[in-house]
């Protein structure tokens, strides 16, 4: 019996170190060759840990786009549609669960079927309507557009359904105003969907590559991962230099990697799944 | 009850409004864009009816990146909900360290794709780790895989599973979770063996979570976009060329908007398709509790 659990317990640890293996390789040896001579990526056989460490990569890749505006578009954008998203799907989540009307369930329908819409099937004309507005270029591309969210109305409404009613009964009762229902009763107790919502849209949108490249065309707006891809796709006179490239990967996957470790439990996707069954 | 409505209304403006500017408007102005030759920049057009879609069809790579689109959501759809199922199940057991290993299988999923694609074209050339490994068991050895028209796909595929099999195997451990223990305890009371017990009893409790996980997998696929613009640009030759990514560069990067409405009308349809499908088999083996 002893023996049976004990190699159970192996056969599970060797799958969960394989995979974890798999999941950290790249990551570790992208911060290798960050590390090492450029010409590194064409050794055979690969060296893992590097002779000495080159950390002039560093400061170069820093230099070779600029990436201190970078890091202040995906930030400054990022928060904004986080922002957005948080204040227009609590007020349409009160409409849809504190106040009966008619059309209430279709518009309901209208607003969570936008979910299953690709960017990548209506980037035309969305790019046309931001054109027309005369927005190309600019935050209010790459911002307003998320600003409302289909996957942000459905989180906060599961969120206000779960609070019991008699506590906005009792509210109510006290003669307290809708906007006090909102901001006093309901939100604090939303207070971990808002958060899961926050974590997850940072993460679409920090990484997001495909709209941004659409929208934009000039450093000043253009976001981490555009900087990114340009790096490579733009060689220098001696080619493209990857131990920077690596950096400069490294730089950016750095603060997102941070933030996971300490925001992960509001990451867990479990939220995603509520009202599936 | 009418100023309730009015109120309801004006709470749920700011979203309607976004919303229908810039999802579902977008949508419905595919249609009648694709019947267009449409000029982006002077913002001007004309009607040609079916013209894109009969250019479309004669287009034999059209075809093939119809098929590189299927591939890829079998590809990495398959993958990904088997290894998602087999890491949960054991996540699922007292294993020490579990959220420790859960954390570090997560971890990809948040980093940019750029970042993780820009990464693993070191891993998949000829001298990188993915040959170094697999040389063990498949003839690999000294293979590019990105410069193959063979092995180019799978590639992607690659990095698409590496990225995302943290996230599904979160989702299906919180189905897991979300069995009653007593279940599984009966079954076992009634002399049910392990595997009898995940034949029988767990897989069918949790088919709810994986037909949530196949539905999301297979869109997800439909989008993928990153990964092939900076690992392959679609090549080499057509070899990863998908619809998303001839739909870009119809559209964008040849400024053709008609022509590439037409392959977004397309792609929403096959989508709308692939899900229905999905939704209907379901049916057959998707058993809810009661």
């Amino acid at each position: 019996m002893t023996t049976r659990r004990l190699r159970r317990g192996l056969a599970a640890h060797a799958v969960l170190a394989a995979a974890a293996l798999f999941a950290a390789v790249p990551l570790l040896w992208l911060l290798s060759l960050s590390l090492q001579e450029p010409e590194a990526v064409f050794r055979y056989p690969p060296r893992f840990m590097p002779e000495h460490f080159l950390w002039s990569s560093y400061p170069s890749a820093w230099r070779a786009q600029p990436f201190a505006r970078m890091y202040v578009n995906s930030i400054v954008t990022s928060t904004l549609i986080i922002g957005g998203q948080i204040a227009t799907s609590s007020l349409a989540a009160y409409a849809l669960t504190q106040l009966h009307f008619r059309g209430r369930g279709l518009a309901f329908l209208f607003m969570i079927s936008t979910m299953m819409v690709p960017i990548q099937a209506t980037f035309i004309p969305a790019y046309i309507i931001v054109s027309r507005l005369g927005w190309v270029d600019t935050y209010w591309a790459l911002v307003m557009p998320f600003v409302a969210s289909g996957f942000g109305i459905f989180l906060m409404r599961q969120a206000f359904l779960v609070v019991p009613r008699e506590l906005v009964e009792a509210a109510r009762i006290d003669g307290a105003p809708h906007r006090v229902i909102l901001t006093r009763v309901l939100l604090p107790l939303a207070r971990p969907a808002i958060i899961t919502l926050a974590a997850l849209s940072f993460v679409f949108h920090y990484n997001d590559f495909f709209w941004p490249l659409i929208v934009t065309n000039s450093a000043k707006v253009r976001t981490l991962p555009i900087g990114l891809a340009t790096m490579i796709l733009t060689e220098g006179s001696h080619g493209t230099q990857w131990n920077q490239v690596m950096a400069a990967d490294v730089f950016v996957i750095a603060p997102i990697l941070v933030a996971f470790v300490f925001l992960q439990r509001h990451l867990a996707p479990t939220a995603l799944t509520t009202g599936v069954k | 009850m009418r100023r309730e409505a009015l109120l309801g209304w004006a709470l749920l403006a700011p979203s309607l409004l976004l919303l229908g500017t810039f999802v579902v408007g977008p949508v419905l102005l595919d249609v009648p864009l694709s019947l267009m030759q449409y000029d982006m920049i002077a913002a001007t057009g004309r009607w040609v009816g079916l013209g894109n879609y009969q250019a479309l069809v004669a287009d034999p790579i059209f075809w093939q990146a119809v098929g590189h689109t299927l591939e890829l959501a079998m590809g990495t759809t398959a993958p990904l909900l088997a290894l998602a199922v087999l890491f949960a199940l054991v996540l699922n057991r007292r294993v020490r360290g579990r959220s420790v290993y859960r954390t570090i299988l997560f971890a990809p999923y948040v980093i940019p794709l750029v970042a993780s694609s820009i990464a693993w074209i070191w891993m998949l050339s000829s001298n990188g780790f993915v040959n170094e490994v697999l040389g063990l068991v498949l003839p690999v050895r000294g293979l590019t895989w990105l410069d193959s028209s063979a092995w180019a796909l799978p590639g992607i595929m690659l990095v698409t599973v590496w990225q995302f099999v943290g996230y599904y195997t979160v989702l299906v451990l919180s189905g897991l979770q979300s069995i009653p223990h007593e279940i599984e305890e009966a079954a076992r009371i009634d002399g049910a063996g392990e595997l009898r017990l995940a034949l029988s009893i767990t897989l069918p409790l949790l088919s709810p979570t994986l037909l949530f996980c196949l539905v999301v997998s297979v869109i997800a696929s439909f989008r993928v976009f990153d990964q092939i613009y900076v690992m392959t640009g679609g090549g080499p030759g057509t070899a990863t060329m998908t619809l998303v990514f001839y739909l870009y560069q119809q559209g964008f990067a040849f400024l053709n908007a008609g022509a590439g409405a037409s392959v977004s009308v397309i792609l929403l349809l096959g989508l709308l398709g692939v899900t229905w499908l999905q939704l209907h088999m379901a049916r057959r083996w998707v058993t809810y509790q009661m």
